[in-house]
């Protein structure tokens, strides 16, 4: 049977529409996990993207859940809506308390709450909280304090940190028992007669009478500590909970969602209301409390460059709790999120099957936990301290499967699940050296810390050691470098050690190892020497050999710095960079700039020119757009911006470049007052081309483009490598 | 180039009108998206990828997309221009994160489409070509919005059209035009 190419085109295509047409039911039904999916939720008209990477649930029919939910006999939730641009969910069951598997995720503290009865509710005339702790002390060098004596020992008043009107006074009753009263309404004076009236109760204490109308509103047994910077997490001593976290890739502006659920009373809301001044929301059909307050957090990164440069960012952390049924809590979490998204998240549970819920235990025991990395990441997260001290990996650990990998890899692996490695080497010599067997067996359940036997059979010495350059020390260790989906630091910075032993062995002048998180370094590294990009799986190695192009140096040979950067291809959010949130102010307007974004596959200005994407910069505002977005353009991508896949040969570097900009007759002259270093270079001066270009020509108005240097055009040519003077047409 | 928003005009004459929904936009073309890329790269999980990461740009300057003639036209250009190698990236990604999470049932990776032979030869074309008969028979669009979308002119997209079918009919051994 024959028809006719048109037909059958026109038959394929409707073929692909009709099957097409059913992806986007009312929630989205994008499958599988580590996706990005944008999902729309008619009933909040809200937007979500959940990237789930780890821990989702993906059924055959395509459905795929994000589930949050708790152990026991409490319910299952589901939650199946997250936030945009959370990208990890992890979850964990916590045992009861006393079994010894996890941390307390608060200290083991009591807390009995007071207020003065009103018409208005608990507190409105007056309240009083009385924390008893072991171990613990709410005292704090923050701020102003003042010392007192009270039952003949001192103690110390302070308000507390970054609660509103908060006043506390605390002292140490016997050694290791610490007291703490609190109140918003009582004076110090006040404070001060209520501590010295406590008597103690077995190993507690308690007010020997009330006064001034107090009764008590609320108690807690074993409730954690809201210290400072924590946010309170549920009491652990009346049930369990499965908490869920959901982390941006970006660990500067980390967003998260935590959902738990456990068991308590409705004392836990009155507590949490009292502690954060909360507010009324209704949720699910109950009555909940929400809290809101600024927390300031410091990142410490250390760049490529082997600097350290900490970011400062304050954002607001919500806390959501209400009783979902009777002794059944749920309490949520969020970190910048808005309001909004975290009800519309709290809105999303839904009770999960069995099913799901094993597979969702399961896979989150795959992952090496975040507390197992350590690093910068871990610190990052004392403000979570309860629940992430718990979350991915509990005490018992699944052995990794490293038969056949190469040492340094299987090295990672077993100590990327918190084991440690005892290597039996037979061949220390060869890089190329791989695991033949390894004690316990892959699948077997360990507690973390314990040592698993690895004995390696050397392999035949690679060409790389005649001549690095020539066979890629990394030719037979593709296992050793990060997966493409393993853009978390905490994945990947496991894997930096063995490869920087290994890489250091080949070139033995090396004065660094870098590994650039997704890219964005490749073509920064350096304008003079020859680089050379070599594939290895589907991470891109880029190594700076100076100036041998052929064969890299020699061991003592040669003096010349050696830099490797691994730039592996990004997951999800290459190149996609944040807009600035909220509309641009009277005196301020957004404009777009265009940098690199390429993975290494251009061969052609033009490839070049295309895989350029915009950024966006919220500038001053002014009638020159095109000045204002150039000025922004030399001034180079931000370290976010570097981390997820802009290249760029702008930088600081040649910030304030800018001379001058005319555009006359669709013409546009640029003049730049220097140019990067690397401009002379081919790669170089084609990204600078294609960023100039990009950012110039995405106004219409513009058909043609003339750049110059110190106000010559012949100079801008003459700096790359060109001659004589070209106007750029409009592509 | 993508997110070409006519900046001149928005500061100078500010316009006041009437913006679609971003909502509207991606219930009604997001299917369609994923039907283009799909006969651009034979992969299902990497076409839906990268419709998502399109609209997903969109989302993130809808102001400026939203006063666009034809956003969705935009849409387009963002989806194709991350084109052919970006979907095989992420299906080496997909793969990875499988392996990472334990996930043993791989996702289907075609599109129900009977005609696998038609669209690995129109992927076989040069990029261009490959692009406009996509837009032409996947996305069954008329000239002038191909033109919209791949950023030129008219005439051009004919002279795709025509280059594109002859290679097409040549590599599955068949006539061009209709029997009548």
């Amino acid at each position: 049977m024959s028809s006719s190419l048109e037909a059958r085109g026109r038959a394929a295509g409707a073929a692909v529409r009709r099957a097409a047409d059913g992806l986007v039911p009312d929630h989205g039904s994008l499958p599988a996990r580590g996706r990005r999916r944008l999902i729309v939720m008619p009933a909040l008209g809200v937007l979500a993207v959940i990237g789930v990477v780890l821990a989702s649930v993906s059924r055959s029919d395509g459905e795929a859940q994000v589930v949050a939910g708790s152990a026991g006999d409490l319910p299952r939730l589901v939650l199946s809506q997250v936030p945009v641009g959370l990208t990890e969910v992890r979850a964990v069951e916590l045992p009861p308390e006393g079994s010894g598997a996890v941390q307390p995720l608060g200290r083991d503290t009591s807390l009995r709450l007071y207020g003065r009865s009103t018409s208005g509710g608990p507190f409105a005339g007056g309240d009083l909280g009385l924390f008893v702790s072991r171990g613990g002390t709410l005292a704090t060098d923050a701020g102003e304090s003042e010392v007192r004596t009270v039952r003949g020992r001192q103690a110390v008043l302070a308000d507390v940190p970054d609660q509103r009107g908060l006043r506390s006074l605390s002292f140490e009753e016997v050694p290791g028992l610490t007291v703490v009263v609190a109140s918003r309404s009582e004076d110090d004076d006040a404070l001060v007669a209520f501590a010295d009236d406590l008597e103690q109760v077995g190993d507690s204490m308690q007010p020997a009478e009330l006064d001034d109308g107090f009764h008590l509103v609320a108690e807690q047994r074993s409730a954690s500590v809201p210290e400072q910077a924590s946010l309170p997490i549920p009491p652990r001593a009346e049930g369990h909970a499965v908490s869920f976290i959901g982390r941006s890739e970006d660990a500067a502006a980390e967003r998260y969602v935590i959902a738990s659920v456990h068991a308590g009373s409705a004392d836990h809301l009155i507590v949490l209301r009292w502690w954060f001044d909360g507010e009324t929301r209704t949720i699910r059909g109950h009555e909940g409390v929400l809290a809101r307050r600024e927390v300031v957090s410091t990142n410490v990164a250390t760049g490529s460059d082997g600097m350290t440069a900490a970011e400062v960012s304050t954002s607001e952390v919500f806390v959501l709790a209400w009783e979902e049924a009777d002794g059944v809590l749920v309490t949520m979490a969020s970190r910048a999120t808005s309001e909004e998204e975290l009800l519309g998240a709290a809105r999303s549970l839904r009770e999960a099957s069995d099913e799901e819920w094993q597979d969702l235990l399961s896979a989150a025991e795959e992952v090496p936990g975040p507390n197992v990395a350590g690093g910068a990441d871990a610190r990052e997260r004392t403000a979570l301290d309860g629940p992430t001290t718990s979350i991915g990996a509990g005490p018992v650990v699944v052995v990794p499967d490293v038969g056949g990998l190469g040492l340094a890899a299987a090295r990672a692996a077993v100590a990327g699940r918190g084991l440690r490695a005892e290597v039996e080497i037979t061949d220390a010599t060869s890089p190329g050296s791989t695991v033949v067997a390894q004690e316990p067996p892959a699948g077997a359940r360990v507690e973390r810390g314990a040592a698993v036997g690895l004995r390696t059979a050397g392999a035949a010495p690679s060409e790389a050691d005649q001549c690095p350059g020539a066979v890629h020390p990394l030719a037979g260790e593709a296992d050793l470098l990060p997966r493409s989906g393993d853009t978390d630091l905490e994945v990947v910075r496991p894997l930096v050690e063995p490869l920087r032993q290994l890489l250091e062995r080949s070139y033995p002048s090396a004065t660094g190892v870098y590994l650039a998180h997704r890219g964005g370094q490749v073509w920064s590294t350096g304008a003079s020497g020859t680089v050379q990009v070599q594939q290895v799986e589907d991470y891109q190695l880029v190594v700076e050999l100076g100036d041998e192009a052929d064969c890299p140096p020699q061991p003592t040979s040669h003096g010349a710095p050696v830099a490797f950067v691994l730039a592996p291809p990004m997951a999800g959010a290459r190149c996609s960079a944040d807009t600035p949130t909220g509309q641009p102010g009277p005196s301020e307007m957004d404009v777009l700039v265009f940098f690199s974004c390429g993975d290494g596959s251009a061969s052609s200005p033009e490839e070049l020119f295309e895989q350029t994407r915009p950024a966006s910069r919220r500038v001053v505002r002014t009638p020159s757009v095109l000045a204002a977005a150039l000025e922004a353009l030399v001034a180079g991508p931000t370290r976010v911006e570097r981390g997820v896949g802009f290249a760029s040969s702008f930088s600081s570097a040649t910030a304030g470049s800018v001379r001058g900009v005319n555009v006359e007759d669709g013409l546009a002259i640029v003049d730049l007052t220097r140019l990067p270093d690397n401009a002379s270079t081919s790669a170089g001066s084609a990204y600078l081309l294609a960023e100039l270009r990009s950012t110039v020509f995405q106004f219409p108005s513009v058909t043609a483009l003339e750049l110059r240097l110190e106000g010559s055009c012949e100079a801008f040519n003459e700096a790359l490598q060109a001659s004589g003077c070209r106007r750029i047409p409009r592509p | 180039m993508i997110g070409a928003a006519d900046r001149w005009t928005e500061v100078s004459d500010p316009q006041p009108c009437v913006a679609p929904t971003f909502e509207a936009l991606y219930r009604s073309d997001f299917p369609r998206v994923v039907a283009l890329l799909y006969g651009l790269t034979g992969s299902r999980a990497g076409s839906e990828e990268i419709a998502q990461e399109a609209f997903l740009a969109a989302h993130r300057r809808w102001a400026d997309i939203a006063s666009l003639d034809n956003p969705g036209a935009w849409v387009r250009r963002v989806a194709i221009n991350r084109g052919v190698s970006t979907a095989r990236r992420r299906m080496a990604e997909v793969r990875a994160l499988s392996r990472l999470a334990g996930q043993r049932r791989p996702l289907p990776e075609r599109l129900a489409s009977d005609d696998e032979e038609f669209w690995g030869a129109v992927r076989g074309l040069p990029k261009r070509q490959a692009q406009t008969l996509a837009l032409h028979y996947a996305e069954d669009l008329p000239v002038a919005e191909i033109a919209e979308i791949l950023g030129c002119a008219e005439a051009t997209v004919r002279v795709h059209l025509h280059r594109g079918r002859k290679a097409l009919a040549l590599r599955l051994g068949m006539r061009e035009e209709g029997e009548g």
